[in-house]
């Protein structure tokens, strides 16, 4: 068949158009990066003051990590709001550049690892505000604190293998970006990101420890806020499952292919 | 070493539709029997040829004929549904206007954008980016958002991008369309240069001038199948057939007229054509036809052969016969050439010439006319409008006393088709041709000198 480029080509499209894809999303509004900053604010500011001040849940005990709630909320909301972002995003990546695929012989997943590649240089950034944050808070650094960009980094690549599937899936059915923006907000509230996790019921929370978005949430809370790593096994399912994910997606992409072209 | 760059084998694509669209997730995903397909569409069937190397190929056919489908499977954006694409080079594909470029993006940072996303290096591209925007001519624009430009600017921008990209195999798709005549002359240049050079060009557009002038071989496609591949002068006539007629062309049977009227034809001493293909009669389409019938239609170059593709100055000539289905007194028959934005460009009566029949006839009778054009008008492609009507015996043997309303007000008209067949005029590769007069059509005029020395 026709294609004839070679994927080193690829690859330096998905970072070029990756960047690309930042700025235009960010310093081609009037208000620049504000709204990359102001955006995940004011959702911490949100939630700071209704559950820190009006449920004050440090005073009842339901506290099990030594830092402020303000630097608890941090940790976990604002990886989680990029990767939500970054997951319905992505989910119409292939319909978005319909444009190329209809003119040009690419494959399709190309588009949706260059719009992960741009949540992820977005998430790295306030990955460094995060932590410039919790140690104004008075959270010590240690040296774990160092691992917690790789987490980021396969918590991205979750996104990816998740957002590989349903991307062919938006091609088929239209309503999938809905249904995901749907199931995005369901995943956030079964997750303890802006409640204590002692609140939940103690049956539910075994189910809590290995939910397979909050897995990386809390490794990141365990890296930063208690210093200490999460558990091999932990560790491994966040290994494992993106790239089980993204093997999965490859396959449908390459599977589904000529459908895909068909129906753009 | 074979000097194909391109092998097109037996390819066939055909688009299935759904009931709906979780019928075909579940049928892509390969859970859904064959039956749940609701209507199939075979878009593409048994397409077989090749392109050699510096070889520029035209492609012609109606609309929704496959042609772009055909584009597109060569250049990867589609899958066939069988069928095999071998390419020996890289192959570079203009299809439509915008290329695929990114609205959002400037003209130059799409070059760049698409441009790696072709398998082309940033230094490939930083040493192009200077012809391109040379080329492209759009000024201040290309370092603009391509949302601003203009559909001719989207043209100069594609056509300037892939034109100066290094390929094998050139693949452009109805690009000419747009763009002012200054920017597809340019165009056309570049394609010979890049012709000089070797590369090979697949070209799909509905002009047939750039058909007749930039193809070595031209191949018609109808309804997904290929009618014709061969010499271009052949596929643009075949294709005017194909237009007017609303049929597929098929030689072997086209060519067998009625055994009948062939006989006649050879017995008559008025030139008749003998082997051409008459027009479909049912699609002529003779609007209100009460008092004619028409038996045939040709359309003929002075060998009296089937041609729709002439040079300037060559002689068209135009055959028809009708049958008389009720008296309207002297059958009359006229010819008019109306041009692409609808102009009449000519038109003539027998009435107004001397040497047609002046005689009334009864139903059942039958005429023959031969209505003989020379072709001094600029290229272009041309219709062809056949109207009948009568008029008394009595008026045309008072023509040179009555003035042109009393002789129009005399006409009983009958029918006319405004489509009865369509030509085009184009300069050939010999360059051989009449050059008599610049503009639409050469009026009858006389030119003359007297040299006027200073005494």
């Amino acid at each position: 068949m026709s294609g004839y480029q070679n994927h080193t080509n690829y690859f330096e499209y998905i970072i070029s158009a990756g960047k690309d894809h930042l700025k235009h999303k960010f310093l081609d509004s009037a208000g620049g990066l504000f709204w990359a900053v102001f955006n995940p604010l004011f959702q911490i500011i949100l939630f700071s003051l209704v559950f820190s001040n009006i449920f004050m849940p440090e005073k009842t005990g339901l506290n099990s990590f030594d830092a402020p709630y303000v630097v608890y909320l941090c940790i976990a909301l604002v990886p989680w709001l990029i990767f939500s972002e970054s997951v319905y995003e992505s989910t119409n990546a292939i319909m978005d550049n319909g444009y190329y695929l209809k003119k040009m012989p690419l494959p399709t997943w190309i588009f949706v690892a260059k719009c992960n590649l741009a949540f992820f240089i977005y998430s790295c950034i306030g990955w460094i505000c995060v932590l410039v944050f919790s140690f104004i808070m008075g959270v010590q650094p240690t040296l774990w604190w160092l691992i917690s960009p790789f987490i980021l980094l396969l918590f991205q690549l979750l996104a990816f293998g998740i957002t590989l599937i349903t991307s062919v899936l938006n091609v088929f059915i239209k309503d999938t970006s809905h249904g995901t923006a749907l199931l995005l907000q369901l995943i956030f509230w079964s997750m303890p990101l802006v409640y204590y996790v002692n609140i939940v019921p103690l049956i539910l929370r075994t189910i809590i420890d290995y939910h397979p978005v909050y897995i990386y949430l809390n490794a990141l809370r365990s890296l930063i806020i208690k210093g200490e790593c999460p558990s091999p096994l932990l560790l491994l399912a966040c290994v494992v499952i993106p790239f089980v994910l993204i093997w999965i997606g490859i396959s449908l992409q390459k599977h589904m292919e000529k459908d895909v072209r068909d129906i753009i | 070493m074979t000097d194909k760059l391109l092998e097109i084998q037996n390819i066939y694509k055909k688009f299935y539709l759904y009931s709906s669209r979780l019928r075909r997730l579940f049928n892509a995903l390969g859970l859904c029997s064959k039956g749940s397909k609701t209507q199939e569409i075979q878009a593409l069937k048994d397409i077989t040829f090749d392109l050699a190397k510096g070889e520029c190929l035209g492609i012609i056919g109606p609309n929704g004929a496959g042609k772009s489908t055909l584009l597109k499977i060569i250049s990867g954006c589609m899958v066939p549904t069988d069928g095999n694409v071998i390419q020996r080079g890289r192959i570079l594909s203009l299809l439509e206007l915008s290329a695929g470029f990114n609205l959002s993006l400037t003209g130059r940072e799409n070059i760049f954008q698409s441009g790696k996303l072709l398998g082309y290096s940033i230094e490939e591209l930083d040493r192009a980016i200077e012809s391109i925007e040379a080329f492209a001519d759009i000024g201040k624009f290309f370092d603009l958002p391509i949302k601003l430009y203009s559909s001719g600017m989207f043209a100069r921008l594609g056509f300037s991008m892939y034109s100066h990209l290094p390929c094998e195999i050139f693949i452009i798709d109805e690009t000419f369309a747009v763009g002012d005549i200054f920017f597809i002359q340019k165009c056309f240049l570049k394609l010979e240069d890049l012709m000089k050079q070797g590369q090979s060009i697949l070209l799909v557009t509905h002009d047939m001038n750039a058909i007749s002038k930039f193809c070595q071989r031209a191949m018609l496609i109808n309804e997904g199948a290929l009618e014709y591949i061969g010499d271009p002068k052949q596929a643009i006539s075949q294709y005017y057939h194909l237009e007017r007629s609303g049929k597929r062309v098929d030689d072997s049977k086209s060519n067998k007229n009625d055994p009948e009227l062939q006989e006649q034809i050879t017995q008559e001493m008025f030139p008749w054509p003998e082997t051409s293909e008459s027009c479909d009669m049912n699609s002529l389409g003779l609007r209100n036809a009460n008092y004619f019938k028409v038996i045939s239609f040709y359309c003929c170059d002075q060998n009296l052969k089937s041609c729709n593709s002439f040079h300037p100055g060559e002689k068209l000539l135009v055959f028809y016969e009708v049958e008389i289905v009720k008296f309207i007194g002297v059958p009359i028959g006229s010819i008019a050439i109306w041009n692409e934005k609808n102009i009449s460009i000519y038109g003539k009566s027998t009435y107004q010439t001397k040497e047609a029949n002046k005689k009334p006839l009864q139903s059942g009778q039958r005429l023959r006319f031969m209505h003989e054009i020379t072709l001094s008008i600029a290229e272009g492609v041309y219709t062809i409008e056949l109207g009948m009507a009568g008029i008394p015996e009595e008026t045309l043997g008072q023509l040179d006393v009555m003035s042109d309303e009393m002789v129009h007000s005399q006409i009983i008209p009958d029918a006319v088709t405004n489509k009865a067949t369509a030509f085009s005029v184009m300069f050939g590769s010999t360059r051989n041709i009449e050059n008599s007069h610049h503009g639409l059509v050469n009026l009858k005029s006389s030119i003359k000198t007297y040299i006027s020395n200073k005494e």
